[in-house]
């Protein structure tokens, strides 16, 4: 027994709110280089078009439209933000967020959502920005709008997409002290693999590894749907979206409920 | 007979309250069965080596570290089945200066720091802000391990916890400082019911602070107990003895220190002090001084590995 | 009235607080009815455990040197800068020297007697 009059702990409602804002400071920098990414494309995009209106005004302009199927830049940008989100405090350093009187998993699944929020922000101001030029240059060039041609399912991927890579990206950095070690290490022992394998008479192998990357329910898949010579199709996406999106959830969860000394 | 050194303390509410503690990192041993009591309200000193186990042994009670063995509590919560409830009691200045968000300003993570704890007093953080002289504007990363230590003080001690664990707190901190942090100590401590566990190895800082004591060595505990007992207990006796002195058998065990040259003996022995000069006299000694111990003296006594 | 700790000193720190405010009271910087500093203020200054100043006053208080007025703080307490005081004063700074003489082997007599020698010089040396 105690006389000791006993604190608190936190509301949850205001963790999760702190959360939120800290993880967006942690990644002012990166946010400010991706917006000026995006206005340096769009800058470009414009110039080059109203240039080509200029030179060759016969022909079609609409292949500087970037379409939202592919949305590379909010890949890189979402594949990298774990470290933002992350900053000074890999796992072996962790002892801030540690100390901190909640519950550490559930803490730490916190500031993971808090981080993918303001990737699918940034996934938001990505596509404004994509119909914003498409518009401007229909404008400009007097054709239709191209962006609108999209299938409707590639508007889901600009959001899956980078979904997938934040998780993968996030097991690495929740998970272990080293984050690039790791990532660079399976990178490279993933196509040596494939390389030993196929010049040593195991084909099959060879084949199974690379399925990893681009079989039917492959990364590749996962992020933009298997092509054929029409463009993307959506069915195996369809399958290997949720399943790469599932799995890489599960991990992360592991690593976030891994008690670190 | 022999006394041994007390391991326990008794009495009261503890705020505090291990039993057989036990860690090995690889074949290392950190803790062996480390059996801690903290008093409520007590300022409890936890004096040791480097690596002798004081920084695990607080790691424990935040549930950073898990032990192989043994159990903690703190205000009768186990430490590790209700860890966010003893955290939430617990104001916590780390030995590592780079705890906290580094790329984060002293300023807004105060503010972090303030939303985690419902009893947050934004009035005391200012006034500790302003005495520790913080720079609200600084980044975390480019601070001096002296800065960083006055701002972790400063989010240690603005909510008021019921437990604080002071692990070093005036590590790299100027001599003005450290006399300014230990007033601030002292103030927070006639204002706030607080029990203070502190690691440090200038004991003769926190002298003043202190009422209770426990010496770590190699991961064990060899003792613990009040000031008071402390002060009853040991003492240094300055002997004038015969030649060829044999010593006295009826203190061994007893005795924590020993310097000897010809014709007199300084001993440091711990027991009651009529006692301890009956049996000196016994065994043919002349006790000229018996002197109580400096707090100093007293750990260094009671670290020492002899008897 | 300033109270002071001396760091060589061995003794626990409320009895160095005690004889600082009998010598204050014995020495007159503090009056009847003077206040002490509080608890608080005095913790701080000395940068010890606020516990061990109101331990200090409390044992003053049950001296009769001190008392408390609800809600106020502790004052000093009238008619104790008498003989009685100023002999417990004595009877501390005997003990110091007493303490010391054994230390050295002497005896009370060989301590009185160079005390009284030590104490003709100087008054003989001080210029009148």
């Amino acid at each position: 027994m105690t006389s000791t009059q006993l604190h608190p702990t936190p509301n949850a409602r205001a963790v999760v709110t702190e959360q939120f804002r800290a993880v967006g400071l942690a990644v002012r920098t990166e946010a400010y280089f991706y917006l000026g990414a995006l206005l340096v494309i769009a800058i470009l995009v414009i110039v080059s078009t109203i240039r080509s209106v200029h030179m060759f005004p016969a022909s079609s302009h609409h292949s500087f439209v970037y379409g939202v199927g592919v949305p590379v830049p909010i890949q890189v940008i979402a594949f990298l933000i774990p470290f933002g989100v992350w900053r000074s405090e890999d796992p072996a350093r962790r002892a801030y967020h540690w100390t901190m009187p909640v519950a550490r998993g559930p803490h730490t699944i916190v500031k993971f959502l808090c981080g993918w929020a303001w990737l699918m922000f940034a996934t938001v101001v990505y596509l404004l920005s994509v119909v914003l030029l498409a518009v401007g240059i229909s404008l400009i060039t007097g054709e239709p709008n191209r962006v609108a041609t999209g299938a409707g399912w590639e508007w889901l991927v600009a959001f899956t997409a980078p979904t997938i890579l934040y998780l993968l990206a996030s097991i690495a950095v929740i998970g272990s002290d080293h984050a690039w070690r790791w990532i660079g290490g399976l990178f490279l022992a993933f196509w040596v693999l494939i390389g030993v394998s196929a010049s040593f008479g195991l084909p099959e192998l060879s084949l199974a590894l690379r399925s990893i990357w681009d079989g039917a329910y492959g990364l590749r898949t996962a992020l933009v749907g298997l092509e054929n010579k029409d463009g993307p199709i959506m069915n195996s996406w369809l399958v290997a979206m949720p399943l790469w999106i599932i799995g890489s959830a599960i991990a992360v969860t592991i690593a976030s409920y891994r008690h670190r000394e | 007979m022999t006394t041994a050194l007390p391991t326990r303390i008794n009495g009261g509410d503890l705020a505090v309250d291990t039993r057989g503690l036990t860690k090995r990192f690889g074949d290392q041993v950190a803790l062996s069965d480390v059996s801690l009591q903290v008093p409520e309200g007590a300022v409890y000193l936890l004096v040791g080596p480097n690596g002798a186990g004081k920084s695990t042994t607080l790691k424990v009670l935040l549930d950073l570290v898990r032990t192989d063995a043994g159990t903690a509590e703190v205000f009768g919560i186990n430490c590790r089945d209700r860890a966010p409830e003893v955290r939430a009691n617990i104001g916590y200045v780390p030995e590592r200066p780079d705890w906290g968000y580094g790329w984060m300003r002293v300023g807004r993570l105060l503010k972090h720091h303030a939303l985690y704890y419902p009893t947050w007093d934004a009035d005391y953080a200012a006034r500790l802000a302003q005495k520790f002289e913080l720079r609200m504007d600084r980044k975390m990363a480019v601070l001096s391990k002296g800065q960083a230590r006055r701002v972790h003080l400063t989010m240690a001690l603005a909510h008021r916890p019921p437990l604080l664990l002071l692990d070093e707190p005036t590590d790299g901190l100027d001599p003005l400082m450290r006399d300014e942090t230990l007033g601030v100590i002292a103030d927070h401590l006639s204002d706030s019911p607080t029990t203070v566990v502190l690691s440090t190895h200038h004991v003769e800082e926190v002298e003043r602070l202190a009422d209770h004591i426990g010496v770590l060595r190699n991961g064990e505990l060899r003792a613990q107990m009040s000031r008071a007992d402390l002060d009853a207990g040991l003492r240094r006796y300055r002997v004038e003895v015969p030649e060829r002195w044999t010593g006295a058998p009826s203190l061994n065990g007893s005795v924590l220190l020993r310097v000897t040259s010809a014709r007199e003996v300084q001993w440091t022995v711990w027991g009651q002090e009529v006692d301890v000069v009956q049996k000196l006299t016994g065994a043919g000694g002349t006790v000229r001084e018996v002197v109580p111990l400096s707090l100093l003296d007293a750990t260094l006594a009671l670290l020492n590995p002899n008897d | 009235m300033l109270i002071s700790l001396d760091p060589q000193d061995a003794r626990p720190i409320y009895v160095q607080i005690v004889d600082e405010v009998r010598r204050a009271l014995v020495l007159g910087t503090l009056s009847a009815d003077d206040p002490l500093p509080s608890v608080r203020d005095l913790a701080v200054k000395l940068r010890v455990n606020p516990n061990t100043v109101s331990q200090a006053y409390r044992d003053l208080e049950r001296q009769g040197m001190v008392y408390v007025r609800r809600g106020q703080g502790t004052y000093a307490s009238p008619g104790q800068q008498g003989q009685a005081e100023r002999r417990r004063l004595a009877d501390g700074v005997a003990e110091r020297a007493l303490h010391d003489a054994r230390r050295n082997g002497l005896s009370v007599e060989e301590l009185i007697e160079a005390i009284r020698i030590h104490d003709n010089q100087r008054s003989s040396e001080e210029p009148q």
